[in-house]
């Protein structure tokens, strides 16, 4: 709230940037000392003539002495004219400081000498050199060198301030001093004033400015809050959609199929043509909703990563059969290059498999009785899957937008082959799993994609997508403390406890059978191993007895895994748990918590009976 | 000794029950259907299918809670169940597979996959 603008704002001070020229106005320093400057010339001179009028009661009829005093002062009215006109400034206030010392002195050596009443005027020479000047040294030295030389002058015209006209008496002149004083003082209080105002007015006019850019920096914060928002709004409307889309086409496709059976067996070719047509259709539908859905969920942020471990050859070759009668059919030949020694990845199989089958679907959709190579590598942290072919290749112009969703030539050119969303899609994916896809490709020549990611995706590279996971590369103190050994022969165990075992911030290692999970629990020495008793070859109970009697392995806390009841042997054995499948995973978080906190020692019933009630 | 292999397809969608159970009918399944969680949960007991076909966005209860409530039943624990969610999600083949599920699939069905993990859960019964 600012309060109404007064008289003053209104009038006076339009009046005095009237006489300012423009090229004072640009910077604010300036522009307060040449405000200064004119209140002084224009206010100052009024105060100046209350002492000469009063000078004309004391002496009705004065000489020329009085005339030169009285036009000392009514020259201060022409300086803020001189500065209209164009005179440069620091000159000119120094001309006006030289004015003012004139009077001042003129009229201490005519009226009264060194006891006169105009000599308090004295000391608004320094001050009005500071606000006319500001306190630069060069301009302060040649203020007092001013002063100096004046006093000098002054000095030598009154014989070293012994002789001086009396052209008033003095007694007359003692009334003119309380005069003189007042004047004085009210003119110092004016400029003061005036300064303070100058000075309080910019300080507004700062705060005035951060106000302003606070509220614009509210505004945007609330602008981006608010896009950030509709984003969401529209990713959650996406995948309401989606599901609400489904459902029907669920009946679409599944309909069409029927009677495309149908019509196949009765050898109704024309309306099996038909027909395929709409699955065909269907089939686009489905995958763009899939890839929309994809989309949505990763730009939402909800995209959910669910890291196992896995071997990446048998991987590579499901995928490669998924599409191998495709590549046929163009007349292709597929190759594959993957080391079957190149071992486990700790990472999200799914998505790693919806990354690879879109790039080896723009392979197959793009080449024509060509070749198609898939080469899979290794190396310290990462492993890349590159898919080179011998299709046209993609101009250069192109290569720059096209992982963009939508990419022009992607989209449906050929039929209801590819979404168009694709390689967009595929590259999130990618990245969201703390790797990327790229592309090299050379137009009339072919392209390749790399798919390059990290062999163990853990917590840190998921970032807030995914519970933390497991981290073999790293078997430092700190992680080995709370890493878990889970020996089972049955896949989707060691696939349920990896899951949940890596959300609870464990290290998971996994072994299929007893052989290798001895071997491992000596190489990684576990701080538990959760071992099944029912094995092929080796049971766990043979495992059991080699870890307890092998001299590291002996305190290493096991809990055995069971399906029937064998507390007994289970002890005797020195098991320190057991717990009945299937896994009930919120007693198992409690057990093993419990089991770690004891170490190697005996577990207390408590949690005995958790095993139990997890039955 | 079954000769016919028996599901039992738990979904409330008219279109996809009747489109999925013809089609099952058609492999020569005989298939009895359940419209919601709770009577899937009877029927699973009192028709002892083979398999049973789960669909999660069940009503009331949804699918989750009714395989938690079959494999909680020993009568019924045995049974393998094929879990079908609208959502491709990593979460949901965890989920399915921790309630106990012999396995997942995703809707639409793709037909030809499904009456594959059909027949590897009755020849080798979870």
């Amino acid at each position: 709230m600012r309060p109404p603008p007064s008289a003053l704002q209104k009038w006076f001070y339009p009046l005095l940037d009237w006489f300012i020229p423009q090229k004072f106005k640009a910077d604010a320093e300036t522009l307060r000392r040449v405000r200064m400057f004119m209140v002084s010339h224009l206010c100052g001179p009024f105060l100046g003539h209350t002492i000469s009028l009063s000078l004309l009661v004391l002496d009705p009829n004065p000489g020329w002495y009085w005339i030169i005093f009285f036009s000392a002062i009514t020259a201060f009215w022409l300086f803020p004219f001189g500065l209209k006109l164009g005179a440069p400034y620091v000159p000119l206030a120094l001309l006006s400081v030289q004015d003012l010392i004139f009077t001042i002195l003129w009229g201490c050596y005519h009226y009264g000498g060194l006891a006169s009443p105009i000599q308090p005027w004295m000391i608004t020479v320094p001050l009005l050199a500071f606000f006319y000047l500001g306190s630069a040294r060069s301009i302060q030295l040649c203020v007092f060198a001013l002063i100096i030389v004046d006093l000098g002058v002054f000095y030598v015209l009154s014989d070293g301030g012994r002789q001086f006209p009396q052209h008033v008496p003095y007694e007359l002149l003692s009334a003119l001093g309380i005069v003189s004083t007042v004047c004085a003082a009210l003119y110092v209080s004016m400029m003061a004033l005036y300064y303070s105002s100058l000075v309080n007015s910019q300080a507004e006019l700062e705060r005035e400015v951060s106000r302003r850019r606070l509220e614009a920096a509210r505004a945007l914060r609330e602008a981006t809050a608010k896009a950030d928002q509709a984003s969401r709004a529209k990713s959650e409307f996406l995948a309401k959609m989606s599901h609400e889309l489904r459902t029907p086409l669920n009946a679409v496709i599944g309909y069409s199929a029927m009677l495309l059976e149908d019509a196949e067996a009765c050898q109704r070719e024309q309306q099996a043509s038909d027909l395929s047509k709409i699955q065909s259709a269907g089939q686009y539908l489905l995958r763009l909703i899939n890839d929309l859905l994809e989309l949505a969920k990763l730009e939402a942020g909800k995209m959910d990563l669910y890291v196992e471990t896995f071997a990446l050859s048998p991987l590579i070759n499901d995928l490669a059969d998924a599409h191998r009668e495709r590549i046929a059919a163009g007349g292709n030949t597929l190759v594959i290059e993957c080391p079957d020694d190149i071992g486990l990845i700790s990472g999200d199989a799914a998505k790693l498999g919806t990354i690879v089958l879109n790039v080896l679907g723009n392979a197959a959709k793009f080449t024509r009785n060509g070749r198609i190579v898939l080469v899979a590598s290794r190396s310290d942290g990462s492993f890349s899957i590159s898919v080179s072919d011998t299709g046209p290749g993609i101009e250069a112009r192109r290569l720059a937008t096209l992982f963009e969703k939508f990419d022009g030539d992607e989209a449906g050119t050929n039929g209801y082959d590819g979404t168009g969303l694709g390689l967009a899609l595929s590259r999130r994916l990618c990245r969201l799993m703390g790797g990327d896809l790229t592309v090299q490709s050379e137009h009339g020549s072919g392209s390749c994609f790399t798919i390059c990611l990290p062999v163990a995706m853990s917590a840190e590279r998921l970032g807030e997508a995914a519970a933390p996971g497991a981290d073999h590369d790293s078997p430092d103190a700190e992680s080995a403390e709370r890493s878990v050994l889970v020996i089972d022969d049955d896949p989707n165990v060691l696939y349920v406890l990896q899951g949940s075992l890596s959300r609870l911030g464990y290290t998971v290692i996994v072994a299929a059978d007893g052989f290798e999970g001895i071997e491992l629990a000596r190489e990684t020495r576990p701080s538990l191993i959760l071992l099944d008793t029912h094995m092929p070859e080796l049971t766990g109970w043979q495992v059991l007895k080699a870890i307890r009697s092998d001299k590291a392995l002996k305190r290493c806390p096991v809990v055995m895994l069971t399906v029937d009841d064998d507390l007994q042997r289970g002890r005797a054995t020195g098991a320190n748990a057991y717990m009945r499948k299937p896994l009930d995973p919120e007693a198992l978080q409690r057990l093993l918590a419990q089991v770690l906190l004891d170490g190697g020692a005996d577990v207390p019933s408590s949690s005995r009976q958790d095993a139990a009630m997890a039955a | 000794m079954n000769a016919v292999t028996k599901i039992l397809l738990v979904e409330d969608n008219e279109a996809n029950r009747d489109m999925l159970g013809r089609r099952l009918q058609r492999q020569g399944f005989s298939v009895c259907f359940a419209l919601d969680g709770a009577s899937g949960v009877s029927m699973a007991a009192s028709e002892s299918p083979d398999v049973i076909l789960m669909d999660i966005a069940l009503g009331e209860m949804d699918g989750w809670e009714a395989t938690r409530l079959i494999k909680g039943n020993a009568e019924t624990s045995r049974i393998p169940i094929i879990a079908l969610t609208a959502h491709a999600l990593a979460t949901d083949k965890a989920r399915s597979v921790e309630v106990g599920c012999a396995d997942y699939d995703t809707k639409p069905v793709d037909f030809p996959r499904l009456l594959g993990k059909i027949r590897a859960c009755v020849n080798v019964p979870g």
